[in-house]
């Protein structure tokens, strides 16, 4: 029996920022549905921060959930030095003065300037329209004459024009690279760095709870799951997809879209309009988690706090020859990594492997023996920084996000119809958020 | 110079040096945050220190202000990329008032500039301009020293603040001069200052002598300290904008309607586009057109009223207050307001919070004055050439 | 004055020119001049004949942008430093010029090309990109369709788009040209050419084609529109053609400065530029660097923007937002110019048919992506993508009897590297064996090869090396454009330099425009006095 269901909108991934997206929806009152990939990713120690705008529509101050800000984004460099960055914008100007008193004065109007970047809308047409036509005094007035041309900058084009210090360079290109994955000398990859310095952009500490309440509150708005497979997606016109589920069910909706740019690439879906300069599709993501005999004890607590991450790129051009490795299909020599400690858990991020490997007949896939080179290779890495904190190793779990895993048989979904996804954005679930209500508030 | 509009989000406030002087002296215990500084706002009673400054002196901490020292060759060079100062026009010890202009013609940030030296000058400025000013030093030669944070700055302002100095054995002399003036062993630099309309002198001296000079001046010359909150009155009734609240500076605007020229807050003596080049003036010969919006100083019929409340005309807003006090001379709210240009020399109402409707009338300031006087010079200058 | 603007084009040859071509100098102020073009670029000489032909006294000065010869490496052979290829030749320019009546003439248009890919396999297209459905169709029958619909997509998008690239106002662009920009923009030719067919060879045709010469990334993100770019001029009445003048690069110089003369323009040779006269925010004319000065109300600068406004304005004199905007970041890679010279050669007709075609060699994916992070690294990379063509083949002159002139823009290649010299030779060993392997057995006739990387190119034409790697994004360049265009807003002050174009190559678009409106402004003043 073929079961028929409409919605308004149905979001193509069930990771949080999918969650928020289906939960804003349905407050407006669109009738949602999220269809579970299987792609998502595992819940790390860390999460996506909530922006105020999502945290007032979804009135989550009636939940029990509290959030909080992770202690401090810290860098490792291989001769014991260490930096940390804080969400406070002040602390963190105090920490790179200690670094360097002419780049300290200079963190406020840099954070400032990244962040009015992105206020601005990024459209190309209001990038380009000079107003000549409109006379000159309006183009006299044009305010952001700087800002505007820097639009395809590099982010090393600007960490340089801003910095002295090499270690905030290294560092700011490690956040950014971990972020997004780019070599950091592409043209305007300079928006990374408006994202990661973006007011809601820190990232949160309880994951799990964040994730528990999220559920909750889809459920209790009437935000239907579908777990079953899809088959294909067919549009028929602008304002009606068919997707077929493996299950036989099938469902239509008004409006499609995938919870991030990187599940609909690993779903195989084509993405709406032109990618942002930032999303880098050439890459996978790995997570390696290492569980230790006893608690960990992370590094550098004196200036990191509790619960601060730990980035390692010893200068912005380890994280440009960790892009170029991913290009030839190579898992780079010395990967920047994530780490993130959770009890006796030790939760490593390889943001760049390359999505195919590189071998003499063209490419391949990853095998069990790739994931396991891998997991050694960052466990010696790690050896070198983290000075003794790794010990007792008892077991090591290598994972790459948004690939299908080994034991999930799935057929690729059948479409012709680009879909739409949520620009890349260190903000997730603002960026999931607002497309969500756009395409709501347009049908 | 102006002390800043106040950001209510900033966090984590660092204490000037004067900060142990002030805090002792701080009775209300009424605090705000300057540019990540703290300030006091009330010392004890508003009316007082508002009196003191306008007819004796009083003792206020400039720790807020961003100071910069300039030096090398090409000092001058560099400050005219940056401010709208006449420096082609100032001596070794004078001072001179200018702004920061944007490329576009819009209004920064207000600034005072003093030569110290044959190629030092000291530059203050209201908010920090960090990155403007390395900008700046691109292909021109000079190095820029902050000292915002590892100096004392204490400031006497109001009619009497040269013999209260004088008292404390800081005498500057006749002159409009900067003086290397020896005090209780501490070497100080003393210059004559202005806030608003109001006149004063500076002292600027080590920050690990902070309490000394501090003390020595409030024992010799008997006079009390001021919180910014009746600097305010005293700022709005002179005329001077404040730049985060009377307007957004170009470099923080959001889109071009929210940019000012100079003509539009009624500072256009301090960017004279007659006289020597200075960063945006090309701008700002090039737009002829006239401003639709404009600051203008309102004196209430009412004692309170809250920035951000409507300028009505009939029964349509024309305008919107930016920042109010009350002033204990006029014994009335006075207010920054931003208008519509059509809508001057029309009566015009504010609406207060409960909705109250009071009589508003144009306030004319010291700072309107010299504005008018300029304008005028500038059309006897024009009909000249023509 | 008012007559003098209106005045028609034929007042005679040399009507203006005062004072006979000659050098500037000996310190004297000289006046009488309406405009001072500085540099003899291209678009300097576009600018001087638009100012003299509506009847403004224009002197340019040559100020170290000299005029481009053919330099002979080799007895007998012969290099163009510049670029040769003509792609898209502004047609009012050359109206305005009357080029054709001047000299510019081309010996070879039309040129066909012929594809070699890493796994040998090779695919030759006519020139007509419109009619590549049949080449393709014998190589890749079923890729055929949707690479000569994606062909079409891409002329079609650079037609509309060539107002842009030739530095129309986007207020004047049309919703339609606005939306492409928004659509194409930020896209990567690598992200667009994985959604428009299967067949991997001809992606790397595209890729080459796309990232030749632009000095971007084929996986860099805004680099899409330079292959758009590529192939929205016209060269010789040919969309996405290519064409040959006779005399090469310094052949279309010679007929730029005999057009220029002819509408009256004063040419002189030498004599550094010190700096642009300013007076009341208004050009007064040009100093020179022996303390003369050419007075005049207008100043066209053709130069590149770091000297025309840092060095010769002054940063004192430029708003300081206007100086960050016009600061071109320092490529790391970039393409070389090389020149082989060929010992006996055939000039049988089908030798002649074979090589008056470019010969491309297509890297795949991979390697290019090696050969460009080994440039970044400064290394030359093991396979590189090479543009080759035969000048000796359409003219004569270019090589002794008996003999050819081979040259290749080949890349990506370092931009600057601690031993120049190695990384020339190691360039050219790069060429050698890319030749050899499109034509195996050549590196037998060799006789002589010349490399000239960006550096040595923008020494020999006095601009600057960032804006000749060609290495910015087409939205960056666009950017930029915009604001250099604008001059800091010195009343009187035009730029044209390299900084102010955003086309493909060669054109003089910039100089047109920088002319009319030069032009305007003088009819303004006109009109207030």
């Amino acid at each position: 029996m073929k079961h028929r269901r409409q919605f308004d909108l149905v979001v193509i991934g069930a990771e949080p920022c999918g969650l928020v997206a289906a939960a804003c929806a349905a407050r407006e009152g669109a009738a949602c549905a999220i269809i579970e990939t299987g792609l998502e990713a595992p819940l790390g120690p860390s999460a996506p921060a909530i922006p105020n705008f999502v945290w007032r529509r979804l009135d989550l101050h009636e939940t029990a959930l509290t959030v909080e800000p992770v202690s401090a984004y810290v860098s490792l460099f291989k001769n014991g030095d260490k930096f940390a960055t804080y969400k406070n914008d002040r602390r963190t100007a105090e920490a790179v003065r200690s670094q360097d008193p002419g780049d300290g004065a200079l963190w406020e109007d840099f954070v400032g300037e990244m962040r009015s970047h992105t206020e601005r809308s990024l459209s190309f047409r209001d990038f380009l329209v000079d107003g000549e036509t409109a006379g000159a005094a309006q183009t006299a007035h044009t305010p952001h004459l700087m800002t505007d041309a820097a639009m395809t900058d590099a982010l090393v084009t600007v960490l340089n024009d801003y910095f002295q210090n090499d270690t905030l360079k290294a560092h700011l290109a490690a956040i950014a690279g971990a972020a997004f994955a780019i070599g950091g000398e592409e043209p305007g990859s300079r928006l990374a760095a408006s994202s990661i310095c973006g007011d809601d952009a820190w990232r949160i500490k309880n994951a799990q709870a964040l994730s528990e309440t999220l559920d909750h509150l889809c459920a209790s708005l009437g935000v239907a799951r579908i777990m079953s497979p899809i088959e294909s997606i067919d549009r028929q016109d602008p304002r009606t997809f068919i997707i077929d589920l493996s299950d036989g069910d099938e469902v239509r909706t008004g409006a499609l879209m995938a919870s991030s740019s990187r599940i609909a690439r690993a779903a195989g879906l084509q993405i709406d309009g032109d990618p942002s300069p930032i999303f880098a599709d050439e890459n996978v993501e790995a997570v390696v988690t290492f569980t230790l005999s006893s608690d960990a004890e992370p590094p550098a607590q004196d200036i990191a706090g509790d619960s601060a991450i730990y980035y390692i790129a010893e200068n912005p051009d380890e994280v440009r020859a960790a892009r170029d490795a991913v290009l030839e299909g190579r898992t780079p020599d010395n990967p920047p990594l994530v780490i993130e400690f959770a009890g006796r858990e030790v939760v490593v991020r390889a943001p760049y492997c390359p999505r195919m490997l590189a071998s003499d007949e063209g490419s391949r896939e990853w095998t069990g023996q790739d994931r396991q080179l891998l997991g050694a290779r960052v466990a010696q890495r790690l050896a070198e920084y983290l000075n003794g904190a790794l010990d007792g190793i008892e077991t090591t779990d290598v994972r790459l996000l948004h690939i299908a895993p080994d034991d999930l048989d799935r057929a690729p979904i059948e479409t012709s119809s680009p879909i739409a996804a949520p620009e890349p954005d260190a903000d997730e679930i603002g960026a999931a958020a607002r497309l969500a209500l756009k395409l709501v508030a347009n049908g | 110079m102006i002390f800043p509009g106040i950001d209510e989000t900033a966090r984590d406030p660092r204490p000037t040096a004067l900060y142990v002087a002030t805090a002792e002296a701080s009775i209300a215990n009424s605090w705000t945050i300057i540019n990540g500084w703290t300030a006091p706002l009330v010392y004890s009673d508003i009316d007082e220190e508002y009196h003191a400054l306008l007819t004796d002196a009083a003792l206020v901490d400039f720790g807020p202000l961003c100071r910069y020292i300039i030096r090398g060759p090409m000092a001058s060079n560099f400050l005219s990329r940056i401010t709208t100062a006449p420096l082609d026009y100032i001596d070794i010890g004078e001072s001179a008032r200018g702004l920061i202009v944007s490329a576009g013609g819009g209004v920064v940030d207000m600034v005072d500039v003093s030569r110290l030296g044959e190629e030092m000058y000291l530059l203050t400025t209201s908010r920090p301009h960090a990155r403007r000013l390395q900008l700046a030093n691109r292909g021109v030669d000079a190095t820029v020293e902050d000292i915002t944070g590892s100096i004392a700055a204490l400031a006497i302002i109001g009619p009497k603040a040269r013999e209260s100095a004088a008292k404390a054995g800081l005498a500057i002399g006749g002159e409009d001069l900067a003086a290397q003036l020896t005090v209780r062993g501490v070497e100080t630099s003393a210059r004559p200052i202005h806030y608003g309309a109001q006149s004063g002198i500076e002292i600027l001296y080590p920050y690990d002598e902070a309490l000394t000079v501090w003390e020595r001046v409030r024992r010799a010359s008997k006079i009390g300290p001021a919180g910014v909150a009746a600097l305010d009155a005293l700022r709005i009734e002179s005329g001077s904008p404040q730049p985060g609240a009377d307007f957004v500076s170009a470099d923080d605007a959001a889109e071009p309607a929210q940019v000012r020229s100079p003509e539009a807050l009624g500072l256009a003596h301090l960017a004279p586009v007659n006289r020597a080049w200075f960063n945006g003036r090309r701008a700002l010969s090039v737009s002829r057109k006239p401003e639709s919006r404009v600051l203008h100083v309102l004196a209430l019929d009412a004692e309170h009223i809250q920035a951000g409340a409507p300028v009505v005309r009939g029964g349509s807003v024309v305008g919107r207050v930016t920042s109010a006090a009350f002033s204990p001379r006029l014994k009335r709210a006075i207010a920054f307001a931003d208008l519509d240009a059509g809508a001057l020399g029309k009566p015009l109402r504010v609406e207060a919070k409960d909705g109250a409707l009071h009589a508003a009338t144009l306030f004319a300031t010291p700072e309107q004055a010299l504005a008018a006087a300029f304008k005028k010079s500038l059309e006897n200058s024009t009909d000249l050439a023509s | 004055m008012a007559d003098a603007i209106d005045m028609n084009t034929d007042t005679g040859d040399g009507a203006f020119s005062a004072s006979q071509e000659g050098r500037v100098g000996g310190g004297r102020i000289e006046g009488g001049y309406d405009a001072v073009v500085v540099g003899a670029t291209i678009d300097g000489y576009v600018a001087a004949a638009y100012l003299a032909k509506s009847g403004l006294r224009t002197v340019l000065l040559e100020a170290g942008a000299e005029q481009p010869e053919r330099r002979a490496f080799a007895p007998g052979f012969y290099a163009d430093d510049g670029e040769c290829l003509l792609r898209d030749l502004d047609t009012e320019a050359v109206n305005a010029l009357n080029l054709y009546r001047h000299g510019l003439c081309y010996v070879q248009r039309r040129f066909g090309a012929m594809y070699y890919f890493s796994d040998q396999s090779s695919l030759a297209m006519n020139g007509d990109l419109f009619c590549a459905y049949e080449t393709v169709a014998d190589f890749d029958e079923a890729e055929a369709d949707p690479f000569q619909r994606f062909l079409e997509q891409l002329l079609e998008t650079g037609r509309e788009l060539r107002p842009f690239f030739h530095g129309e106002p986007t207020g004047k662009l049309s919703a339609k040209t606005l939306k492409l920009i928004d659509f194409y923009g930020s896209s990567s030719i690598d992200q667009l050419l994985n959604r428009g067919f299967k067949n991997d060879r001809l992606k790397d045709l595209l890729r080459t084609e796309a990232s030749i010469h632009s000095g971007l990334r084929p996986s860099d993100p805004h680099s899409f529109l330079s292959l758009i770019r590529r192939w929205s001029g016209e060269a010789a009445g040919l969309q996405g053609g290519c064409a040959f003048a006779s005399g090469g690069f310094a052949g279309l110089y010679s007929a730029l400065r005999r057009g220029a003369q002819a509408l009256g323009v004063d040419i002189r040779a030498g004599g550094a530029i010190g700096s642009m006269l300013v007076e009341w925010d208004g050009a007064a004319g040009v100093q020179m660097a022996d303390g003369g000065q050419i007075r005049a109300p207008i100043v066209i600068n053709a130069l590149g923007a770091a000297r025309a406004f840092i060095d010769q304005l002054g940063p004192e004199h430029i708003d300081i937002e206007f100086q960050k905007s016009i600061t071109t970041p320092e490529p790391r890679f970039t393409f070389a110019k090389v020149h082989i010279a060929l010992s006996g050669a055939a000039k049988d007709d089908l030798t002649k048919k074979n090589l008056s075609r470019r010969l491309v060699y297509c890297p795949d994916a991979r390697e290019v992506r090696v050969a460009y992070r080994m440039a970044r690294d400064g290394e030359v990379g093991p396979a590189l993508m090479a543009e080759l063509t035969f000048p000796s083949i359409f003219e004569e002159g270019w090589a002794p009897e008996n003999s050819h002139l081979a040259q290749a823009w080949i890349g990506p290649v370092p931009y600057r590297t601690d031993d120049m010299e190695r990384t020339r030779k190691e360039v050219g060993r790069a060429a050698l064996s890319t030749f050899e392997f499109i034509a195996p057995g050549v590196t037998d006739r060799v006789t002589a090869i010349d490399v000239q990387l960006t550096d040595d190119r923008a020494n020999i034409l006095g601009l600057p090396s960032t804006a000749l790697s060609g290495y910015d994004a087409v939205l960056a360049q666009a950017q930029r454009a915009r604001v250099a265009r604008t001059a800091s807003n010195v009343r009187g002050v035009f730029y044209c330099g390299p900084e102010a174009q955003i086309s493909p190559g060669v054109n003089g678009a910039a100089g047109r425009r920088a002319g009319q409106a030069a032009i305007a402004y003088r009819r303004s003043l006109g009109a207030a006095a």
